[in-house]
């Protein structure tokens, strides 16, 4: 059965593999240069002390992007090219009609096609996550971003998820839809619709964020500035609120609103009335009285220790929808006809 | 008398459509069983029942004494011989011997030697006749008790159906252990020079079956003057009555010959017969024969 499996899929495989070899090749050798590049370089710069770094991060931004969208596509691709037809090619031809009348029931060729084209996608994702990762490190050690939703798509343990969700998924439809072209859309539309809404409804939820009164610009691991007032009228009264941008490098901040109103240490939303320090109806509040105040925002978000976390538990969603779909796909098959 | 094939009150749907209704029949071991009927009539989703690629709506239908799923014993050729295009037909036999643990892998390559197949051609571009007899070779090498044929000849051309059914014969012929066939064709001359028994399939029902010489011997052509169905003796079983003027003609099944001098009754060709159970009115499922169906003669 395994070898029919092969035999039936090896073109796409081998296509898969060269793609895999292309890729390596590319990113290996430029991924050693950047590193030459940017080796002796300060990383741990405040704002605009690290100019040189700077630039040769943004001379490799385009292979940083294309690197990306591999990860990204594979999986969907995988789906559909490899996980639709899976099923829906056989009854659209008959030729499970052969296939089922030899002496191997229904569910072993079942898992031996699926358990096969699924270690072919994970591999493949996960050398490509693997390459990825590694090639973008000095640029996630410079933007501190992975955790935020797209790039967290993009890394480490999550694209293997993906991919076996991917298969099963292409492999499923197809036994319902029994039409590989309309399997294939549908497989992809579907998949598309699940990746964003992960991020969006479920990842946030996976483990209860961190809510916090935090001062601005004080304690490590923050990046919080005082970024004006909010003026709905276009005129600057005194009930104008007190905005601010914050930041957790490497981590996620889930608070929906940025800027976020700025608050006192009693967690009271700062207006310019109540603001503390002095001014005069023509001129705002003096920054520098503002950079020493105890200015306070409230957030909600994940920090940078818990990446991992949400990348095994991430992966595990993934697998477990895999699986649930695997065995939909089998209990449907057996009771076809 | 063991029934290899058991179909009892057996009724399958598609949606609200019936493919096959109220179908009881037995098919005896060592036989070999010709379905006919017109396109349509249930030949394809008897076969498929019987093989498990589909379950019935209700009724029951039993293989080997059980319910289908004896992957191992049983052969199938599905209708239009569905074959993976893109590999060779040494693909096709080395698929043979990893899915199928009786294997006969000598008897696979010398079927595909006599069909003049190269092993190294891809199926996709192989011709109809060239497509069936891979096919064929691929379901008998599995040394199958049980080999069920659906419609393999109906896209073939004269001369491959004749080497088409001629493979098929050598199979019955060798086959150890023996082995039983059904297949199904909607031209009956397909069938009568390899089968021994006969399933007459029209509007999803079955309409007749037998032995063909049982079949043959019970079933004859009366032509009379001009008299009414009713005053016929009553061994003689009217199937269908037609009146000119001055003669009467009647399709009776009788047990025997029965000679009179008012009468000439002469036996009904296999295919007179046929089409007779296949153009009878759908309404009266017409009576399987009652009596036990013979052991095949062979």
């Amino acid at each position: 059965m395994t070898w029919l499996t092969w035999r039936q899929q090896r073109a796409q495989f081998l296509a898969a593999a060269a793609v895999l070899v292309l890729a390596a090749a590319y990113l290996l050798v430029d991924g050693v240069r950047l590193r030459h590049q940017i080796h002796g370089l300060p990383t741990d710069c405040g704002i605009n002390a690290c100019f040189d770094l700077e630039r040769v991060i943004s001379s490799k931004r385009n292979a940083y992007l294309a690197a990306g969208a591999l990860v990204l596509l594979a999986p969907a691709l995988i789906g559909a090219f490899w996980g639709a037809p899976l099923i829906a090619r056989e009854l659209e031809t008959g030729t499970h009609r052969t296939v089922w009348n030899q002496s191997v029931p229904r569910g072993r060729w079942l898992a031996a096609k699926l358990l096969l084209t699924t270690a072919a996608a994970v591999l493949v994702t996960g050398l490509l996550s693997l390459l990825v990762t590694w090639y973008a490190a000095p640029f996630d050690r410079f933007d501190r971003d992975r955790f935020q939703p797209l790039l967290f798509d993009l890394r480490g343990l999550v694209p293997l998820g993906y991919a076996a969700f991917a298969v099963a998924l292409g492999t499923c439809t197809g036994l319902f839809l029994r039409r590989t072209l309309a399997a294939m859309a549908v497989t992809l539309a579907v998949f598309t619709a699940v990746q964003v809404l992960v991020p969006l409804a479920v990842r946030p939820h996976l483990q209860q964020p961190v809510h916090e009164l935090a001062a601005l610009d004080k304690g490590p691991g923050r990046l919080g500035s005082f970024a004006g007032f909010e003026t709905p009228s276009g005129h600057l009264g005194p009930d104008a609120r007190m905005l601010a941008t914050f930041d957790v490098p490497d981590g996620w901040v889930l608070s929906d609103r940025t800027p976020l109103p700025v608050r006192d240490a009693t967690g009271r939303v700062l207006t310019l009335a109540s603001q503390p320090c002095p001014r005069s109806d023509e001129h705002p509040p003096d920054s520098a009285c503002l950079a020493e105040a105890d200015l306070y925002v409230a957030v909600d978000y994940q920090p940078a220790d818990r990446y991992w976390t949400f990348q095994l538990a991430e992966t595990g969603l993934y697998l477990a929808l895999a699986a649930a779909l695997a065995a939909l796909t089998s209990w449907r098959l057996r009771r076809l006809g | 008398m063991t029934a290899i094939v058991e179909a009892r009150a057996l009724h399958k749907r598609y949606g609200r459509r019936p493919a096959l209704t109220d179908c009881t029949l037995s098919v005896p071991a060592g036989s070999v069983v010709g379905l006919v009927g017109p396109n349509g009539a249930g030949k394809s989703t008897l076969l498929q029942l019987a093989c498990g690629l589909l379950t019935p709506t209700s009724g029951t239908i039993e293989v080997f004494g059980a319910p289908p799923g004896q992957l191992a014993r049983v052969g199938f050729v599905a209708q239009d011989t569905p074959l993976y295009p893109a590999l060779t037909v040494a693909d096709h036999l080395r698929l043979g011997a990893r899915l199928n643990p009786r294997w006969d892998a000598a008897l696979a390559e010398r079927r595909v030697r006599q069909a003049g197949l190269d092993p190294a051609q891809k199926t996709g571009r192989l011709s109809g006749g060239q497509r069936a007899q891979l096919a064929l070779a691929l379901a008998v090498a599995k040394r199958p008790e049980l080999l069920l044929l659906d419609e393999p000849v109906a896209a073939l051309d004269p001369l491959a159906r004749r080497a088409f059914l001629q493979g098929l014969m050598e199979f019955v012929a060798e086959a150890e252990p023996q082995a039983t066939v059904l297949l199904s064709s909607h031209l009956l001359s397909d069938l009568e020079r390899v089968c021994d028994h006969l399933v007459v399939l029209a509007d999803s029902r079955v309409r007749a079956q037998g032995g063909i010489d049982d079949l043959l011997a019970t079933h004859f052509r009366l032509t009379t003057a001009r008299r009414d169905a009713d005053t016929l003796p009553a061994a003689l079983h009217v199937l269908r009555a037609e009146h000119t003027e001055r003669q009467s003609t009647f399709t009776v099944r009788a047990e025997a010959h029965l000679d009179d001098p008012s009468w000439v009754m002469e036996p009904l060709g296999l295919e007179d017969l046929v089409l007779h159970h296949m153009s009878a009115p759908s309404a009266p499922s017409a009576p399987a024969d009652p009596r036990p169906v013979p052991e095949p003669q062979r």
